[in-house]
């Protein structure tokens, strides 16, 4: 076993652009070019150890699809080398490989095979899949039987039985239904405590500080920056922000969603006073959450943020321990020092990792009146020396 | 290999069932379709055309067709799917990563285990008319051989295709006129001796020549048959690996 299980040198993508299929036979008989070139990655030189997680980040069409794409070894680069050692699996494309017309043991067994796994090694995975997957007996019956549901968890579960030495994952950390996604996002932390090496591109930059170790900051297809996961997500933050200053349309930061009707659930936010707070007040935050299942532990994120969607700060019952159930939870910021501009608190509901988000809802924005002439939105303690 | 060789059971199994997924008569299409063919070829051009398949003997026109057709077919079959093969799996190829070769591999043999069952049939006919002899098991290392052939072509097709997709457009036209141009339908010796050249430049005429000669002469092929043979099968299989290999990097930026 070597020490970087993917090394990448010197990788470059470049695509070939025909207006006309036609073009692509002319360039072969005349040997002109009839193509323009669209480079997607250029000078990519990376190596990731053992057990790391490497987080990609970088604006639409930067590169990273294309990069995870070779890592997971779908395209092949232009230029440069890419080695990897061991097995890979991607959550990219989820399902793709599987046959409708099979049974889910069927479409197992050739998924394994597709990537690399003998039928008899299959066989030992059987019943880890099915049980994982949770489909029961539907998995004597083809898939075109199956709701998405169904089909995603078995897919997923397939994906992970492979025991990846590589895993890439593409923004979606958890699929399925409400309740599959906490178990898939579980499943790819035990991968990551267990010492294997993931590369995940994520556009929420929660998630990317929360579980990287190293990030990549794409841009154009270069590599922009490289380094810690604070360094990195920040910088690119801030590039972000003076981007949608400068008035170009930035692009607006993807937040994980859960859909349909969550297992745990914000009911209300009240915040006093409302709707005008002064500074110095004490501002507090009563949020009544609903559980429908009482057996799952959850704890509760608050961020402040002003109304252009710039976050203050956060706080979580960290300190705490998970809660379980209907409660209500009251968090209070005694004199609380905003100097002026409309503010509003977005909750979490998370697991207890702060991982899988089981709801979120905004407050109702409340006003903090201009009623100085200094400018800025924050009162810190100071003090002048002169 | 191990692996190739499931993926490769996997992917002529799911070729096979997918055929008949769904479909009423399901295994008996085998049978009927290659036999409405050969009804039209019979009529045609033994009843019409009135072709004899050998001047000195009284082999029946029919069993000269039903020798070689299904051969014909498996390799018609195997080019011409060859060429889809990979557009019609483009997702596949894009999004998962597993030896890509399997799959015209896989497409080829299956089109070859589905003409078995034809090739048993004639045979069983033969028997029951007391034509088969034991010198027939020498068919086997000629249809290996134009195993080899069919999976070379393939091949190149599938690699080639999906860069110049107006090839599958003419390749129904150019297995029409190599069908055509081959003694499937009538015996070489029809052929006038200026002309038969042209024959000889369709690789399939040496296989075809071949089992003709053993089913019915019960004599080897001749030496420049079996060299042939040899060289053809050969040179398609390196011909058809290279050029896959060499292609198959950029299919996933093309597909």
């Amino acid at each position: 076993m070597k020490d970087f299980p993917v090394s990448i040198n010197g990788l470059g993508k470049v695509y070939k652009l025909y207006d006309r299929p036609a073009d692509r036979l002319k360039e072969l008989v005349f040997r002109k070019k009839y193509h323009h070139e669209f480079v997607a990655l250029a000078g990519i030189t990376l190596n990731l150890r053992r057990g790391e997680t490497l987080g990609i980040i970088g604006e639409n069409g930067a590169g990273k699809s294309t990069l995870l794409k070779i890592i997971a070894k779908t395209l092949t680069p232009t230029e440069g080398e890419i080695n990897i050692d061991g097995r890979v699996s991607s959550l990219l494309e989820l399902g793709s490989g599987f046959h409708p017309e099979f049974t889910g043991i069927d479409n197992i067994y050739f998924y394994g095979s597709l990537i690399g796994i003998t039928p008899s090694e299959m066989k030992d995975r059987m019943e880890e899949i099915i049980s994982f997957a949770e489909i029961g007996d539907y998995i004597h019956y083809p898939l075109k039987t199956y709701s998405s549901g169904m089909y995603v968890r078995l897919a997923f579960s397939v994906a992970m039985a492979v025991k990846p030495d590589i895993l890439v994952v593409d923004e979606a950390l958890s699929v399925g239904d409400l309740y599959f996604q906490k178990k898939s996002t579980d499943k790819i932390l035990s991968i990551k405590e267990s010492g294997k090496t993931i590369v995940f591109c994520s556009h929420s930059m929660y998630y990317i500080t929360r579980l990287c170790d190293r990030v990549v900051w794409l841009k154009n297809g270069r590599i922009a920056m490289e380094g810690s996961a604070h360094e990195v997500t920040q910088a690119y933050e801030t590039y972000q922000l003076k981007k949608e200053a400068a008035g170009q349309s930035g692009e607006t930061v993807e937040k994980p969603a859960t859909k349909g009707t969550s297992l745990i659930l914000i009911k209300h936010i009240i915040i006093t006073p409302f709707p005008v707070v002064r500074s110095g007040d004490d501002l507090n935050i009563e949020i009544e959450i609903e559980a429908s299942d009482n057996a799952i532990p959850y704890r509760v994120a608050s961020v402040l943020k002003r109304i252009d969607e710039i976050n203050i700060t956060s706080v979580g019952t960290k300190d705490h321990g998970a809660l379980k159930g209907n409660r209500k939870v009251n968090l209070c910021f005694p004199s609380i020092q905003l100097k002026q501009g409309t503010f509003f608190f977005k909750i979490h509901i998370m697991d207890e990792n702060f991982i899988h988000i089981y709801d979120s809802k905004a407050s109702s924005p409340f006003n903090v009146p201009k009623e100085t002439m200094e400018t800025g939105f924050l009162e810190l303690p100071y003090k002048w020396t002169i | 290999m191990e692996n190739k060789l499931s993926l490769l059971k996997y992917f002529m199994v799911r070729d096979i069932k997918v055929k008949y997924a769904g479909s009423a008569l399901g295994i008996l299409w085998t049978f009927l379709m290659p036999a409405l063919q050969i009804l039209i070829y019979w009529f045609v051009f033994s009843t019409v055309m009135r072709v004899r398949p050998y001047s000195n003997s009284q082999i029946p026109y029919v069993y000269y067709l039903l020798s070689t057709f299904f051969f014909w077919l498996a390799v018609s079959e195997g080019i011409s799917r060859s060429g889809a093969i990979l557009i019609e799996n483009a997702e596949l190829v894009k999004k998962v990563s597993f030896p890509n070769i399997v799959l015209p591999v896989a497409i080829t043999l299956s089109g070859y285990l589905h003409h078995f069952a034809g090739v048993v049939l004639a045979f069983i006919i033969f028997t029951f008319s007391g034509l088969s002899h034991i010198h027939m098991f020498f068919i086997i290392p000629v249809l290996i051989l134009q195993i080899f052939f069919s999976i070379g072509i393939g091949l190149i097709m599938a690699a080639i295709v999906p860069y110049i997709r107006d090839i599958q457009q003419i390749t129904g036209y150019v297995l029409q006129g190599m069908f055509f141009l081959s003694p499937v339908i009538y015996p070489l010796d029809a052929i006038p001796e200026r002309f038969r050249l042209f024959v000889f430049l369709n690789p399939i005429t040496v296989y075809i020549e071949s089992y003709h000669s053993i089913i019915f002469k019960k004599q080897f092929p001749e030496t420049s048959y079996i060299f042939g043979m040899i060289f053809i099968s050969c040179l398609s299989l390196f011909i058809g690996i290279k050029v896959f290999n060499k292609l198959s990097k950029g299919l996933a930026d093309i597909l």
